[in-house]
């Protein structure tokens, strides 16, 4: 079956071979039935003429041919479609008009699709993300103001309902260049937040302990970055730089999808080490910008886990002056604390692409319906010809999938 | 002069028995089987044309180019190995056919 197929493939892409051979062939049997009437006694005229006679129909012959090859179709919507481009090529104004619309609508929902896969529906890059959760204290009246009583390190110390705690906050960082000085946006980490959100390095490595028990100044780029800003230079792992006379050092590259914070418009472009933060060294409280990632231990409940952490706040405020203003404990899951920033606008951003989508749909059969009105004319004169309605049919299906294509094709260039 | 599509892919077989003893142009094919036929059957030029492209496609028989009798440019149709094989499951089933058509038109008891 296959081998047929090839063969078929083959007579429809060598179709002038095929018709001249074919031609040749009949022009052959024509002469030699002429041959044969003039040996049984007619005379040369008689004979050439009766000869064409019986054979006759040669056009219908060589039709007939193609047919038993069954790829007579492609022939056909290969003249639909060359039909359908003269046609919107006479009738620019029209064209233009239809396939903008659809280039709107598809390119349109083409982006929002885009960027709704992106954020919401891909998961985050961290191994098994909802066993991810948040852990910090809030201010019940001013939820900006205060600064975390627990210290980070007997939070890590005592909390059992975990396999890891880490900690993380915006930071910057300046890098110079031969050419010029950055300020990066990133994300000052410890190396526990690292190995708790499963960080593995596209080029180079994390920090390690000694760097982290040294507050030193080294730096994982992101992958974006490194690609932007650093062109993809491999080398780039190692460089130093000289800021504030002190020696910076790029040791890692961070894989393509990993971020920590989401919720700022540009994704951080570095990651730094907490630890130079002194505040983490010395009573482990940082500013309440300070998160906690904390990674459920296997087995554990988060019901169980909020109740350790809850428990262990409780405990702390005992030991307080009773005119201590309180703060409150807060346990979330990872995925709702990022994503919570996003799910509305997105949702309204689906909302409005739909209705655009909806308004070109509406527009675009609006057109398509004047002008079949005004091509009535051109279809029953084909029907009077004798075309069939189904071809017809097809032709005018040929025509509006042209228009689909070159206005989605559009869409998507446009939506790039 | 009858036309010999009467039982649909009798045709067919026609031509690949007539090519099973040895390549032949289209005339030749038409030719032999008027012939060997005793001018019965007649083949129409509409038809064999036709059929000759539905074995090539098929893969039961395989067309060079070669020269004729009277060195003239002619396209020569060759019998594959496919084609001999449906060949032997065809003629019986025709013989076959053919038998039980005659069986109907000639009852051997009753009426």
């Amino acid at each position: 079956m296959f081998a047929e197929w090839m063969r078929q493939a083959r007579a429809w892409l060598s179709s002038r071979r095929f018709d001249e051979d074919l031609d040749e062939e009949m022009q052959f049997h024509r002469d030699m039935r002429e041959q044969e009437l003039r040996g049984s006694g007619l005379s040369p005229q008689e004979a050439k003429r009766q000869a064409n006679i019986s054979f006759g129909r040669t056009l219908t012959i060589r039709e007939e041919s193609r047919e038993s090859w069954g790829i007579a179709w492609l022939d056909s919507i290969g003249q639909d479609l060359r039909y359908g481009l003269r046609q919107l090529n006479r009738n620019r104004g029209f064209a233009v008009t239809a396939i903008l619309t659809i280039a709107l609508g598809v390119g349109a929902s083409a982006a929002i699709f885009t960027l709704v896969n992106a954020v919401l529906l891909r998961p985050l890059p961290y191994p098994e993300p909802d066993r991810l959760f948040v852990l910090y204290e809030e201010l019940h009246v001013n939820p900006r103001l205060a600064t975390p009583d627990l210290d980070l390190h007997h939070i890590k110390n005592q909390l059992k309902s975990f396999s890891g705690i880490g900690a993380w906050a915006r930071s910057s960082v300046n890098w110079r260049t031969a050419e010029e000085a950055i300020l990066l946006q990133a994300s000052a980490v410890d190396r526990d937040l690292l190995q708790v959100l499963g960080f593995q390095p596209a080029l180079g490595r994390a920090f390690t302990l000694q760097e982290e028990r040294e507050a030193a100044n080294v730096i994982i780029l992101s992958h974006a970055t490194w690609v932007s800003r650093f062109g993809a230079d491999s080398s780039v792992v190692g460089s130093t730089s000289i800021v504030d006379n002190e020696v910076a050092t790029i040791v890692g590259v961070a894989s393509p999808r990993f971020r920590i914070d989401w919720r700022t418009a540009v994704a951080p472009e570095a990651y730094t080490l907490i630890s130079r933060n002194p505040a983490y060294r010395t009573n482990g409280q940082g500013h309440n910008s300070w998160r906690y990632i904390a990674r459920l231990r296997p087995g554990v409940a988060p019901e169980q886990a909020r109740a350790e952490w809850e428990g262990l706040q409780a405990a702390w405020v005992q030991d307080q002056p009773t005119d201590w203003l309180r703060q409150e404990p807060v346990f979330r899951p990872f995925v709702d604390e990022t994503f919570e920033y996003y799910r509305p606008k997105l949702w309204t951003m689906a909302g409005a692409g739909s209705l655009v989508f909806l308004i070109v749909c509406t527009n675009l059969g609006g057109l398509l319906l004047a002008r079949s009105v005004a091509r009535r004319k051109e279809i029953g004169v084909r029907t009077s010809l004798g075309a069939a309605r189904g071809r017809i049919a097809r032709q005018l299906s040929v025509e509006v999938a042209l228009l689909a294509l070159l206005g989605g094709a559009a869409g998507l260039l446009l939506c790039w | 002069m009858g036309s010999p599509d009467l039982i649909p892919g009798t045709l067919e077989a026609l031509i690949l028995r007539t090519v099973s003893r040895g390549p032949m142009h289209g005339y030749g094919i038409a030719q032999a089987i008027r012939q060997t036929s005793g001018d019965v059957l007649s083949v129409e030029e509409g038809s064999l044309y036709p059929a000759l492209q539905r074995l090539l496609r098929k893969g039961d028989l395989v067309a060079e180019w070669g020269q004729s009798d009277n060195n003239r440019r002619a396209r020569f149709y060759r019998l594959t190995s496919a084609g001999r094989k449906r060949l032997k499951q065809e003629i019986p089933e025709l013989e076959r056919l053919v038998a039980a058509i005659f069986r109907v038109l000639n009852p051997a008891e009753g009426g």
